[in-house]
């Protein structure tokens, strides 16, 4: 038997699961959140200029997870 | 030079010119593109753009009209016929590609494959550097 909790989390269906549509553009709509562009703006892009764009996200992204952990190691000793 | 700069080239003789796919479009194209090239075994056998052609006639004519042609439609936009004196300038999106290229559908993959490598699509940029740089 589920538990009230257990209810609650199904209800929120595939957490962190995009639909196709958004999955298939899924370096277009990261640009147009993340960079707070239009989608009009980004369609000027070219891939590899999207490309570039993506991998200076992820390496941000990178810098800021590896500083957390290294912070996170630093209070628990 | 600017990545959305027109990339010019010649197949047979003749010149063609690409300008860049951008947003949406490319990311599409792509898409479609990048599996239909890996499965021609690009990386492992080095192949040059006259051979990857070649293959792709065989890969492309199993496909579905309908998905032909969108593949089609997307890597010519943008991607024009430079006409001389005696033949006229035309954007190969548009039917007259098959009029264009009828009697040498050879030419016409070749065509895709220097679109696909103006596009920057990801098999190609994974080969930079090798024999399916330049001009076909």
């Amino acid at each position: 038997m589920l538990t009230s909790r257990q209810n609650d989390f199904n209800d929120l269906g595939l957490i962190g699961h995009l639909s196709q549509a958004v999955e298939d553009e899924y370096i277009f709509w990261n640009l147009v959140v993340n960079l707070r562009l239009s989608p009009s703006e980004l369609d000027t892009w070219t891939l590899d200029e999207m490309r570039k764009a993506t991998a200076l996200l992820d390496m941000r992204q990178d810098y800021k997870s590896a500083w957390n952990a290294f912070y996170d190691v630093g209070e628990k000793k | 030079m600017s990545v959305k700069d027109p990339v010019k080239y010649t197949v047979d003789g003749r010149s063609y010119t690409t300008i860049p796919l951008t947003g949406r479009d490319s990311i599409r194209l792509d898409k479609v593109v990048t599996p239909i090239v890996f499965s021609l075994g690009t990386v492992s056998k080095k192949l040059t753009q006259g051979d990857i052609a070649l293959l792709l006639c065989e890969k492309l004519g199993n496909l579905s009209e309908e998905k032909f042609e969108e593949i089609r439609r997307l890597t010519f936009r943008g991607t024009m016929f430079d006409g001389s004196d005696n033949e006229k300038s035309i954007s190969l999106e548009g039917d007259e590609c098959y009029n264009h290229f009828e009697g040498r559908l050879i030419d016409m993959y070749n065509v895709m494959v220097a679109a696909w490598e103006a596009h920057k699509l990801t098999p190609f940029r994974m080969l930079a550097g090798s024999s399916t740089e330049g001009t076909a």
